[in-house]
């Protein structure tokens, strides 16, 4: 992808944001009629921990490789500790997922991931007893390494990011035991590894224990916007089903973009259920 | 199950969920093409290569173009790199079909590497420092040895052909070999037991010209790379290269070159002179016809029937010798036609799905072959 084409993306993404920002009230004046009378958006302070599995569908275009589109089926598994306040939320989270790709010539390749954020979020306004947007921020490492094992079996590939950008959470109490909660993160600050353009073998140097991890986080650099933009998006739909239990449903779509060395792009769709329990 | 949930659940909203889910395998992120636009004229940059065109150096110019086309097209050779062809000490034709830009780039050459190691065994032998193909390899590094009375019978030219002897997994040891880093590689690779005499079978493996390479630098007492950069580099005009070098200072001799594919030209071009280089002689012409002739059958691509010399893979059919490196790197010399013909690829493609191997070079020779008019 060229840069222009980025820049429309981003230039795309920026206008999304804002113009979510003018039909922000439509919106919300829409989901309150939509609302069941009686259900509130606050029930209450707990804490709760969890573990959900799903399936997702990931996109890999990197222009290392040849700027192919490698694309296949998953596996996610998530586990989370949240908390939520009065007025706040604290949420915890590790995510594994894991992605057999393939390309156009049947080149077969791996994508594993490990994802681990911190968000904290207080809610800024309830427009209605059903109804609250948070905002805050989101600290994550993303770790995600490929594996193209039919295009280049001597190297590994990967997109090494530690973000810190701002999350909005929008929590529909729809029904006095159900909720949807969309959520929507980026980052504005992003210290980024990826591999050089050029690379040898390096014979008789993989000596270490730490290899993969210490190689997957070389040449870090320090970033924003314009060269690293991730938009995650994520509704998640919980029942409580009794005192303490929580079925929990989500669906994600990750989208990373990164410039350095050559582009790179990741999308992810991701549906998953879990269980989570109120401590 | 409360009423309400139900409307959501089979509501419009679901079906828009249903149909986001549908559209995800479609696929949203771009797939770009694999191949540039057709190119195949040699560009002046300002190297010493004399440069030329098909119609001047005696081509059918359409028949070579039709092989061009064919090497540009999207679903042929989709992992391949450059395509050069040279004839009558001219660069004739030149396409790269990843990136122009490629021209000045260095690309693992792989197991052609082995065929340079040929060309320097065949320097050391011509200087003196070692006696010849004949010799033992304890002779040169018997502290290598373990106390294998068998294992010493072995000579250079065992490891030139690929006869050692030794039983090395090729895909086993040679992983292990960069993943333990090895304190001694030829050590490592001398501890192996024999499984069957040196010289009986071929066998091959990264391993001998590892050796080879230990033997010549011990002979000629600096590394190989450096042995070659004095000796074959510097007379060819060659200044950008990788050569990679183990641990234990032991200059990769099977694998772990980097050159630029003219430069990889160039070498073909070296031993289509039987080793004279304007003016100079840096490979004897004995050791360039000793090297280059089929001594060994090999189970490799047997339809198109390659014998192995010193290093070099020899077609007698078609009358030439080839360097081979995997994923598609390869030299192709054919002395009666004044031909050398080389091409480069990406070099870590596996060889079930995406490397091209010698039975499609082989076949892109034939028709470059058949495009020669005179």
């Amino acid at each position: 992808m060229r840069t222009g084409d980025i820049l429309g993306l981003r230039r795309g993404s920026q206008t999304w944001i804002g113009g979510f920002k003018r039909v922000h009230a439509c919106r919300l004046l829409l989901l309150v009629w939509l609302a069941p009378a009686g259900a509130r958006a606050d029930p209450g302070a707990e804490t709760r921990i969890g573990g959900d599995l799903g399936v997702l569908h990931m996109q890999l275009h990197d222009e290392l490789v040849r700027g192919l589109r490698w694309s296949g089926p998953g596996a996610m598994l998530g586990l989370t500790l949240a908390h939520d306040g009065s007025d706040d939320t604290h949420l915890g989270r590790m995510r594994f997922p894991l992605a057999m790709l393939g390309n156009r010539y049947d080149h077969g390749g791996i994508s594993w991931d490990v994802q681990l954020d911190y968000g904290y979020a207080r809610t800024i306004v309830r427009p209605s007893p059903v109804l609250q947007l948070d905002l805050g921020a989101r600290l994550r490492w993303d770790w995600a390494v490929q594996y193209y094992e039919d295009f280049d079996e001597e190297h590994l590939y990967w997109m090494t990011a530690y973000e810190l950008g701002p999350l909005v959470a929008l929590t529909w109490l729809f029904a006095p035991s159900h909720s949807l909660r969309g959520t929507l993160d980026t980052s504005l600050l992003s210290l980024v590894s990826r591999p050089p353009e050029r690379r040898f073998y390096k014979i008789g140097r993989l000596t270490h224990v730490d290899y993969f991890f210490s190689k997957t986080h070389e040449r870090m650099r320090v970033t924003t916007v314009h060269e690293h933009l991730p938009a995650r998006v994520g509704i998640t739909y919980t029942w409580r089903m009794g005192e303490r239990a929580r079925l929990q449903s989500r669906l994600l779509a990750d989208f990373v973009y990164d410039s350095e060395p050559r582009a790179f792009m990741m999308l992810a769709f991701a549906l998953t259920a879990g269980y989570a329990h109120a401590l | 199950m409360p009423s309400n949930l139900g409307r959501f659940a089979l509501g419009r909203r679901s079906v828009g969920v249903a149909i986001f889910f549908a559209c995800v395998p479609m696929g949203c992120l771009p797939d770009d093409r694999m191949k540039i636009p057709y190119n195949d004229a040699p560009r002046a940059i300002g190297d010493d290569w004399k440069l030329s065109s098909p119609g001047a150096e005696g081509f059918d110019v359409e028949r070579l173009q039709a092989v061009y086309r064919d090497f540009f097209h999207e679903n042929r050779f989709p992992t391949a790199i450059s395509l050069l062809v040279v004839r009558h000490g001219a660069l004739v034709a030149e396409g790269y079909c990843r990136d122009l830009d490629d021209i000045r780039r260095l690309n693992a050459i792989q197991s052609a590497t082995k065929s340079l190691t040929s060309l320097l065994t065949g320097i050391a032998i011509d200087e003196g420092s070692l006696e010849g193909e004949g010799q033992r390899v304890h002779a040169v590094i018997p502290d290598k040895f373990d106390d294998d009375p068998k294992k010493r019978t072995m000579t250079i030219e065992n490891l030139l052909t690929m006869r050692t002897g030794l039983d090395f997994d090729n895909e086993r040891f040679s992983i292990e070999l960069l993943i333990d880093g090895q304190q001694d590689s030829l050590a490592y690779i001398l501890d192996k037991p024999l499984k069957a005499p040196p010289g009986a079978d071929f066998d091959y493996m990264d391993a001998s010209p590892h050796l080879l390479a230990g033997v010549i630098q011990r002979a000629v007492g600096m590394s190989l790379e450096d042995f070659a950069r004095s000796r074959l580099f510097e007379p060819l005009g060659i200044e950008r290269l990788v050569w990679e070098t183990y641990a234990d200072g032991v200059t990769y001799g099977a694998v772990g070159l980097y050159l630029v594919p003219r430069d990889l030209a160039k070498i073909g071009l070296l031993a289509l002179q039987q080793g004279h280089w304007r003016g100079q002689q840096l490979v004897s012409r004995a050791w360039m016809e000793r090297s280059t002739r089929g001594r060994v059958d090999t189970p490799f691509s047997p339809s198109i029937g390659y014998r192995y010399g010193y290093y070099w893979w020899t077609t007698s059919e078609l009358g030439g010798f080839s360097a081979d490196g995997h994923g598609g790197q390869f030299i192709f010399v054919v002395h009666d036609l004044d031909l050398v013909v080389v091409m480069t690829a990406e070099p870590h493609t596996t060889t079930e799905v995406g490397a091209i191997n010698l039975d499609d070079f082989d076949g892109l020779v034939r028709r470059i072959i058949g495009a020669v008019a005179r």
